[in-house]
């Protein structure tokens, strides 16, 4: 059965694509829940909306004004929330629906009807291509080595900041470095899980690891395990009852984190 | 012979928020020395040390640590710091061991992993703060001394020139601040630290350091422990007339025995 399905050539892409990203956000989402950035990343998910519509108003392509919408934004948020300038959850919820506001209008300036908008927002399993497969690739070559470099400096950091920094820690740009990395992962993802559900990827990994262990290493571990999981078993289902793939994975993420959640409540009774 | 200065302050304001919290401070602390900063709350103390540490930015003056700046005296690992008792994610996932090793691998190349010579420094520093047997455990289900107790073998793993403590007796019972003191003596005396200690409790402060600094936005005071502040001091710095008490250690009912 599923021989059958990977010898069609956009499932395929699509399943090494979720193999890829499950390794991608197993690993990124323990960072974010952990640093408590989780608002931020459905905040910087929903800006891409604003960065892919620029995209199809300018006539170019819609994942390289994403990317750098992205970016810019989670930096400027993130440099805001540093200089106390402003709270980090009113800058992303300022951001967040401009960008929504943004993209709505540029959309229908230009009067764009062949936009595949269901798909952008949700996912679409026929979106992935063998260009998308490389560019996720490469992000796995560059973000898996940066974690394994740095991993004990970003957990003391998350742990806490101002010593981390006292102790000889940079923590200026390893903070700058992980917001590029949720940016771009969430701009690569979109894809095949869709804007809107995109930051249910970056939370439920370490959520899921943080309800069944209590050590780092362990949650990481478990929360890649679960996203592969997750993902892979969300996409072959959304081919046998044709649902969107974002939506599938995190409903199926959903329940599977909260029968965790459930039964280590039981356990621990 | 005068002993060498390991933190120099000179003439420094600092802003904190857009106002200037601390103005015009000029305070040395030599080598293997044990100063408490003293004052009320707000009174700018807790942003001295930081500015010593260069987490805030002098607006005027400056300070050297052992004739480095803040920022390279940061980068050399000379500091061990203690922030004040502050509320760690208890979900958190890390053991007392992990918490600890921090400072360890902080001070390693990128490719290094943890040497011998480091897990014994680890596990020496929480030997030291009496938590060596519990250093599997998972730290947010340490109580609140226990946790200030490994956040001090932290600071101590680092193997740092000067220990910079913010209200480290926070969660303390009366016995283990009898012993925190204590080993304090013993990290000046025997491996030649230099502490600056953050209180607000000047009486019991008054009878371990060797120096005592009362700052209010200003610095007010500046002696050994022994010399009487004067009232108008005390009444300035504090805000109302106060009777400095010093605690008698061998009191055998303030230590509940």
């Amino acid at each position: 059965m599923m021989a059958d399905l990977l010898s069609m050539d956009f499932f395929r892409n699509a399943f090494l694509m979720s193999l890829m990203l499950g390794l991608l956000f197993g690993v990124l989402s323990f960072f974010v829940v952990t640093r408590k950035m989780s608002f931020l990343g459905a905040g910087v998910a929903h800006t891409a909306f604003g960065g892919v519509a620029l995209g199809v108003f300018l006539g170019i392509d819609p994942f390289l004004t994403a990317l750098a919408f992205c970016v810019a934004t989670a930096l400027l948020i993130g440099r805001l929330a540093r200089r106390g300038g402003i709270s980090l959850d009113a800058g992303i919820g300022i951001f967040f629906a401009f960008s929504m506001a943004l993209g709505a209008l540029l959309i229908r300036l230009k009067k764009a009807y062949t936009f595949d908008l269901q798909g952008y927002l949700f996912g679409n399993i026929l979106g992935v291509t063998a260009a998308d497969l490389f560019i996720t690739l490469a992000a796995l070559l560059v973000f898996i080595p940066f974690i394994a470099l740095f991993i004990h400096r970003i957990l003391f950091m998350t742990f806490d900041e101002e010593v981390a920094s006292v102790s000889g820690v940079r923590t200026g740009s390893l903070d700058t470095a992980l917001l590029v990395f949720l940016a771009a992962i969430i701009v690569i993802s979109i894809k095949i899980v869709g804007i809107i559900l995109v930051s249910a990827l970056v939370v439920l990994p370490a959520s899921f690891g943080l309800a069944v262990t209590k050590h780092f290493r362990r949650v990481i571990l478990w929360g890649v395990i679960y996203t592969l999981a997750v993902m892979c078993g969300g996409l072959v289902i959304s081919y046998y009852i044709d649902t969107p793939p974002g939506a599938t994975m995190v409903t199926l993420g959903t329940a599977v984190y909260l029968a965790a959640l459930g039964m280590g409540r039981i356990k621990g009774k | 012979m005068t002993a060498a200065k390991a933190i120099d302050i000179r003439n420094a304001w600092v802003r904190y928020d857009g106002d200037i919290i601390l103005e015009d401070i000029s305070l040395g602390i030599a080598e293997r020395e044990i100063v408490s900063i003293v004052g009320p709350n707000g009174s700018g103390k807790s942003t001295l040390l930081r500015a010593i540490m260069g987490l805030k930015e002098c607006l005027r003056g400056g300070v050297e640590v052992f004739g480095r700046s803040p920022a390279r005296a940061r980068q050399e690992g000379m500091f061990g710091y203690l922030p004040q008792a502050s509320s760690y994610d208890a979900r958190f996932p890390v053991s007392v061991f992990d918490v600890v090793a921090m400072s360890r691998y902080a001070r390693k190349g990128l490719m290094e992993k943890l040497a011998r010579q480091d897990r014994s420094l680890i596990e020496e520093s929480l030997d030291r703060v009496g938590m060596r047997d519990i250093s599997r455990v998972h730290f947010g289900s340490l109580s609140g001394g226990q946790k200030q107790r490994v956040l001090i073998a932290r600071a101590l793993a680092l193997k740092p020139r000067v220990l910079m403590l913010d209200e480290p007796a926070t969660g303390l019972d009366a016995v283990a601040q009898d012993g925190f003191y204590d080993m304090l003596k013993e990290l000046r005396d025997r491996d030649g630290l230099t502490i600056l200690m953050v209180s607000h409790d000047i009486g019991t402060v008054s009878t371990i350091v060797d120096r005592l600094a009362c700052v209010k936005r200003k610095l007010h005071f500046h002696g050994k422990p022994g010399e009487r502040i004067p009232d108008a001091t005390l009444a300035k710095v504090f805000g109302r007339n106060i009777h400095v008490v010093k605690h008698d250690r061998n009191c055998p009912t303030c230590r509940g025995e």
